[in-house]
């Protein structure tokens, strides 16, 4: 009887520490699964098509990885459609 | 080259001069028309392959963050919605546009023949159009994204507390662990709908530079050209300049209709999200 009650404390207190630290660890591997299940890395190569004209310096991986974090280069977008419509222009 | 035609002395041979003259001009303006035209198709068509291949990874993004109700509901009208404005414009606007242009153009050569109003009917037939579809297609989606979002919102928000509450030991740490895929999706999906919109300006951006230029270069045109060049001819050049600027609105607004739609998809499901 004993056993079976240290048995169950041991598993209350171990078990939702090791479910919460695979948690932290696994935020990017879950990001990561969760493209490669809706295949969003060919979206963003078919994206490419569209915008080899207008947005010839930027790779549009790079620009999802980015937008992932938040950190968006905005000047560097401003500055290839000014080029891009500077190119059409002469 | 009016005083060209008017300085020959046979009237009919002057007015066959200024016939032909009026022609090379109009086909001069044609040849740049039809390939703006041309562009502008392409430019659509684009748009709306690019939405299509953008909305089923949006909506299935949505339904992984919980969205279920706003995803089943917006899905198939945002689907339809882009189609049918797609093919609409290209099938039924633009030949109104070509049409309305044909017309202002034949009505300037003789002064016996006005259909000028008909022109200008189909013009701001083409306006009104555009408006109609725009606020249709703003307020369906929205008011469809608010009503479900707060439904899924809600749903999520009770079945996570069942969770919890319902599973004995574990049940806290594998709602908290939903909750953490559920954010994940949320972030991968309010990343491709940046990068989705960031496409549709690259899409539209040349396009709308390129109309915006013509428009005014053939207004600056007729309006250099009053003082010297026959009426006909700098009304023809105002009939251009108008011309453009409705192939502009066009662009414009289809452009900005996908830019709002991707939006609310965005919003609809963080919305819902704001619940929890």
């Amino acid at each position: 009887m004993k056993k079976i009650i240290l048995f169950t404390i041991f598993f209350i207190l171990i078990i939702p520490n090791c479910i919460l630290a695979s948690d932290e660890i696994s935020t990017d591997d879950i990001m990561n699964s969760q493209q490669e299940s809706l295949d969003i890395n060919s979206f963003v190569k078919e994206a490419d098509k569209y915008t080899k004209d207008v947005y010839e310096d930027i790779d549009m991986g790079e620009l999802f990885s980015s937008a992932i974090t938040g950190n968006i280069d905005n000047e560097s977008i401003i500055k290839s459609l000014i080029r891009a419509l500077r190119r059409r222009s002469i | 080259m009016k005083n060209l035609s008017e300085g020959l002395e046979n009237k009919g041979i002057a007015q066959i001069t200024y016939y032909v003259q009026y022609i090379l001009i109009v086909t001069l303006i044609m040849t740049n028309f039809v390939q703006i035209l041309d562009v502008v198709k392409e430019s659509i068509q684009s748009l709306v392959g690019f939405m299509n291949s953008l909305i089923p990874i949006m909506v299935t993004l949505m339904i992984t963050t919980g969205s279920i109700v706003s995803a089943n509901l917006i899905q198939p009208i945002l689907l339809f919605l882009i189609t049918f404005m797609g093919n609409f414009i290209i099938g039924v606007i633009i030949p109104l546009v070509l049409v309305s242009t044909a017309l202002g153009v034949v009505s300037k050569i003789s002064d016996r023949i006005q259909i000028d109003k008909l022109s200008k009917f189909f013009k701001t037939s083409v306006v009104w159009i555009l408006g109609v579809t725009l606020t249709l297609f703003v307020g369906i989606v929205s008011i469809e994204g608010t009503l479900s979002s707060s439904v899924d919102g809600i749903t999520a928000k009770t079945a996570k507390a069942a969770v919890s509450s319902f599973i004995p030991v574990v049940g806290k740490i594998l709602g908290d662990a939903v909750d953490t895929v559920i954010g994940c999706s949320s972030i991968l999906k309010n990343a491709t709908g940046i990068v989705g919109i960031i496409i549709l300006i690259g899409i539209a951006i040349l396009p709308i530079i390129k109309l915006a230029v013509l428009m005014g270069v053939y207004y600056l045109c007729a309006a250099l050209c009053q003082p010297i060049a026959d009426d006909k001819i700098i009304k023809l050049l105002d009939q251009m300049g108008d011309t453009f600027k409705t192939l502009l609105a066009i662009m414009c607004s289809i452009s900005v209709m996908f830019i709002i739609g991707t939006t609310l998809v965005i919003k609809i499901s963080n919305s819902g999200m704001m619940y929890r």
